[in-house]
């Protein structure tokens, strides 16, 4: 791609001062598995690219006590899916990166990355979002943090601002006996993007009845798919069988699901039930 | 004895390395890189092609447009069997991606860029994208001008079909079916389709051209170096000595790689700019240079009560796209569309259909696999009509040696009921339940059973030569392209001259330089150029047996070759190293040929079937396979996992028994994708919709079943050798659709077997 300007700022201040300079025509890259298969299928014409690859101080993994994980955004899926503080903190999070694509890929496609590109069939979206984490945004004359429940748009799209660099993901620490789980859901090959994801968040009061439950599915619409009212079914109950299926039941068709390869939306539907049941039947028997 | 040893690919170091130099890694210097200008219409007429605003872009060197194939000396058309194919198109499109222009230019951004530069004005025609469709009256015709057949070509009737879309027709006619269907107590009629699929090589086609004073060189990944040169020399009207077509190690064939693709459209490039010229496809552009054949068959099936198959009527349709390429040749293969059974009242009609697709090609399993799906499950719903078990009808049924095939001729040792009761014995399939429910999972068992056969007539040659040292030059023709035919054909002539494996060197592919071989491709090759590379070997040991007659004053038939020496039988200390028997020959070298022409069947009759009843002999071997299979069904999605499959072949002679389980693995792996996702989509305006590895699924590793077996028959002292490569995929597919059916209780007769379609039938039953 000869035509294409590649900006390689060393700080984080110098790139996104470059990017306020040239945020009309420029794409950030970072860990390129994404981007580079548009730029091939000229699905975008970038005059500049932007590189985030020098910038050392986006690739820790620390967790600070009240603030919770944080994960800088040029970790690769894989560092975080193998990094101790990510186990111990968020063994659903190390799982779920775990899930992602193939070994290839996760070896060189960012955490940042991931949810910049905000693909709709992708793993890591639906689940930090049920876990309630946010995101770090940087620009020339702001810094400011998103919750992830606001930041996906739609297809590919976030609220981002051109002029923004995403640097952090922060993963809040869950309350007490609160349990999660994700569950991917493949109808093609073992490698294919999820079909359905499905990330649940239980927490119980200490009789066993349940304070919080949170249900988010991914890759079945736009953007990651939260359902308050079945949710609500379970507050203050305990999550029996019946219970439970009556939750999946409501979750599903609250729903409008999508079509593509990966299944219909009629099929969608039926697997997002199931998912949804299995993923509270998982975290309840704590497997 | 090299022969029958689980030896390591002799390129295993290279392969794990990465130093194999593949076609892809090739350059050369000054060379230009070329793009394809390609329709976005699937019929229609090309009114205008102007390229004079792409010239002019700076970075482009030339650009190739109809208007280049236009004169004396050029024949633009070529094809394997019927010439139907340009380089791009003259004045009709006839499918989404056809070939327009080529543009190149210094780097293939460049060219690309400025092939939106080019002008060109269709005028829409009306397309049909489905075979059955295509040949009814007033379809759309794709080529309503005379057929042009490539000499020789005596099989293919291309005359009689002008004005319809038949690219060929092969029909079988035996007994009387209406007689056959009247003893029969029951009929089954059921209708089978299998999608295009792609071949998904891991390197993608390409060639670098290069012409010199009027030499036109090639460097190409193709399974068919030769195909490539004649079809080169007829169309730029030069001399086959002037064409020289070089083939490295491919990055994978499976069939798509055979004749002329990108070839032609290279070197009219580099003839115009003097300079190399590459083309590379990118992953988008190889699911238009060949699939698999679309195909839809109609089987009826006419059974006596105990499960004795009376009569079959089948209609084949094999969708050929837009291109005859191999299908009048590979529709023939609707011989084998009653399976490996004794069908005594037999109707047959095989088509191969134009239709405005991207075109068909060969595809390991070679119209067998389409078939196989069809015959197999139509077995298993006959199986469970009649309530008897899926293997005892088979075994009813199964050819036996001796018996009489859809071609009328005797089929040699057929093995069935061995490769049958050892399948089942690994599957345990007479222990226990074919079908166990447990919570909300469902296993079953299935199994598949075929026939297949190998392209006949063909022809290999080989020269080997002893060197000075007593090292031996191998030259081949035969491509290796993952198979490990290197490493086979290695075998062969180390255990034939009696050397080391390491004493022996392959060569790859040069026609200035390898003699002939027709195709690496039909599971032919470890068979016939393995044939021709032993005869000249032998060859070699006749003069090393002259010379060392004379030395060692013996009879000839006294004089034994080992171990680099020729002895005298009974006589200890009395030999000749062939070092010294080269030595006095003052040859430097000993030179030895090879010619095999594979042409007459197990019993010595030429190979060939009658035009109107396609009686006569369809092979020069015949290979028996059994796949069976355990598959696990997840109620609640449809989700279907193959926890364990098995594949049972009958291999004959085996040269290298690893390698061969190897290829049996990956054939069945290839199986196990194509049943359960493997799927070229298109919309209705005939243009694919999921060109890349993304949205087209082929199996990963994690999807290989976790118990894979393999099992080959090689009957005490066998001597012939039969391809393995291919065998497994056909059966392999029924074997695993017939465990899912099995499960599910309805029996799916389209593929790919989605979890959505098994989902979707499971509702259908519980809502009763």
């Amino acid at each position: 791609m000869p035509n294409i300007k590649l900006l390689q700022p060393t700080s984080l201040d110098e790139a996104v001062s470059l990017l306020s300079e040239h945020s009309d025509e420029t794409k950030i890259v970072s860990g390129g598995t994404a981007l580079v298969i548009m730029l091939r299928n000229h699905l975008i014409a970038p005059a500049t690219l932007l590189s985030l690859g020098r910038l050392q101080e986006l690739r820790s993994i620390r967790h600070e006590p009240g603030t919770g994980l944080r994960i800088g955004a040029l970790v690769t899926i894989r560092e975080a899916e193998i990094s101790p503080i990510v186990r111990e903190k968020h063994a659903v999070l190390a799982q779920t990166f775990a899930k992602v694509g193939n070994i290839r890929i996760r070896n060189a496609a960012t955490v940042g990355g991931n949810l910049t590109e905000a693909d709709y069939a992708s793993d890591p979206p639906c689940v930090l979002v049920a876990l309630r984490a946010r995101v770090k945004a940087r620009s020339v004359k702001r810094e400011r943090e998103i919750p992830l429940t606001d930041f996906f748009k739609g297809f590919y799209e976030t609220v981002l601002a051109p002029d923004e660099i995403l640097t952090e993901l922060i993963v809040p620490d869950q309350a007490p006996g609160s349990r999660a789980t994700y569950l991917k859901y493949v109808s093609r090959s073992s490698e294919d993007r999820p079909c359905v994801g499905m990330a649940v968040v239980l927490e119980n009061e200490s009789d066993g009845s349940c304070k919080n439950l949170r249900l988010v599915a991914g890759a079945v619409s736009e953007i990651p798919q939260e359902i308050v009212a079945p949710e609500t079914m379970a507050r203050g109950k305990h999550l029996s069988d019946s219970l439970i299926e009556e939750i999946a039941g409501a979750y599903s068709t609250g729903i409008e699901p999508l079509s593509d390869l990966r299944g219909s939306a009629w099929y969608r539907q039926q697997i997002i039930r199931v998912m949804a049941r299995r993923a509270m039947q998982q975290v309840l028997s704590g497997n | 004895m090299a022969v029958g040893q689980a030896i390591s690919m002799v390129d295993s170091q290279p392969r794990v390395s990465g130093s194999i130099d593949y076609a892809l890694n090739f350059e050369l210097p000054r060379m230009l890189h070329a793009c394809m200008l390609r329709s976005p219409h699937a019929h229609a007429r090309v009114v205008k092609v102007d390229a004079s605003r792409a010239v002019k872009f700076p970075g482009v060197t030339a650009v190739l447009t109809r208007d280049d194939l236009i004169g004396d000396h050029i024949d633009p058309y070529f094809g394997l069997i019927l010439q139907d194919q340009t380089p791009v198109a003259l004045d009709r499109v006839r499918f989404v991606g056809e070939p327009v222009a080529a543009v190149a230019a210094v780097d293939a951004d460049t060219a690309a860029e400025a092939l939106e530069l080019i002008d060109v004005e269709y005028e829409e025609l009306p397309a049909v994208f489905d075979a059955e469709e295509a040949l009814k009256p007033g379809a759309p015709l794709l080529y309503p001008g005379p057929r042009r057949v490539i000499p020789g070509r005596v099989d293919v009737t291309a005359r009689s079909l002008e004005g319809t879309n038949i690219v060929h027709l092969f029909k079988q006619r035996k007994g009387d079916l209406d007689q056959g269907f009247r003893q029969s107590d029951q009929i089954f009629e059921n209708t089978y389709r299998s999608p295009a699929v792609n071949h998904v090589a891991l390197e993608p086609h390409v060639v670098v051209a290069q012409v010199t004073d009027g030499r036109i060189t090639v460097w190409t990944c193709n399974q068919n170096p030769h195909v490539i040169q004649r079809q080169l020399a007829g169309i730029f009207k030069v001399p086959i000595a002037d064409v020289r077509v070089i083939v490295f190690t491919l990055g994978g064939g499976f069939g798509g790689k055979l004749n002329s693709k990108l070839e032609p459209a290279a070197v009219i490039l580099a003839k115009k700019t003097g300079r190399p010229v590459r083309i590379a496809a990118r992953r988008a552009e190889c699911f238009l240079l060949g699939v698999q054949h679309e195909c839809k068959i109609k089987l009826k099936t006419g059974v006596k009560r105990d499960g004795t198959l009376m009569a079959v009527k089948a209609l084949c349709y094999y969708n050929s796209g837009a291109y005859g390429d191999t299908s009048p040749n590979l529709i023939t293969r609707g011989y084998a569309a009653t399976g490996p059974y004794r069908v005594p009242h037999l109707y047959m009609d095989s088509y191969g259909v134009y239709t405005n697709t991207a075109p068909s090609a060969a595809f390991r399993g070679y119209g067998i696999t389409q078939v196989a799906w069809a015959h197999e499950t139509q077995m298993d719903i006959i199986a469970d009509a009649l309530a008897i078990d899926p293997v005892a009808l088979r075994l009813k049924n199964v050819l036996q040696k001796g018996d009489s095939f859809t071609t009328g001729e005797p089929m040699p040792e057929m093995h069935y009921n061995e490769l049958i009761a050892s399948a089942v014995e690994k599957i345990a399939w007479h222990k226990g339940p074919l079908v166990v429910r447990q919570g909300n999972k469902i296993r079953a068992k299935g199994i598949g059973a075929i026939v297949k056969g190998m392209a006949t007539p063909t022809t290999s040659t080989s020269t080997v030569k002893l060197n000075a040292d007593g090292s031996l030059n191998v030259l081949t023709s035969s491509v290796e392209m993952g198979q490990g035919l290197k490493t086979a054909l290695a075998q062969i002539a180390a255990s034939e001259i009696s050397l080391p494996v390491e004493r022996v060197r392959i060569s790859e592919p040069d026609t200035a330089f390898t003699p002939f071989d027709l195709m690496t491709a039909a599971s032919r090759a470890t068979f016939c150029m393995g044939t021709a590379i032993r005869q000249a070997v032998e060859d070699v040991k006749n003069q090393l047996r002259d010379i060392a007659a004379a030395h060692l004053e013996a009879n000839q038939e006294d004089l034994v070759l080992q171990d680099g020496k020729i002895m005298v039988r009974g006589v200890a200390g009395k030999s000749l190293s062939y070092v010294d028997a080269i030595r006095m020959s003052k040859a430097n070298n000993i030179l030895g040929h090879g010619v095999f022409v594979s042409g007459s069947g197990p019993d010595g009759s030429p190979v060939v079937m009658d035009f109107e009843t396609g009686q006569g002999y369809g092979s020069a071997e015949w290979h028996p396979a059994v796949v069976v299979c355990e598959v696990e069904i997840d109620t609640e999605t449809g989700q279907v996992t193959v926890p364990r499959i098995h594949a049972e072949l009958y291999a004959g002679k085996i040269i290298n028994p690893r390698l061969c389980e190897l290829q049996i693995e990956g054939a069945t792996t290839f199986g196990l994708g194509q049943v359960l996702f493997e799927e070229v989509i298109q919309d209705t305006n005939g243009s694919i919709t999921n060109p890349n590895l993304s949205d087209y699924m082929i199996p990963s590793f994690l999807d290989v079943p976790a118990q894979l077996t393999v099992h080959m028959l090689e009957p005490h002292g066998v001597t012939d050798v039969h391809g393995v490569g291919e065998t497994a995929i056909p059966p392999a597919r029924p074997a695993i659709g017939n465990a899912i059916s099995r499960a599910v209780g309805f029996h799916f007769l389209d593929l790919p077997i989605t979890p959505e379609k098994v989902l979707r039938a499971l509702e259908k039953q519980r809502s009763g």
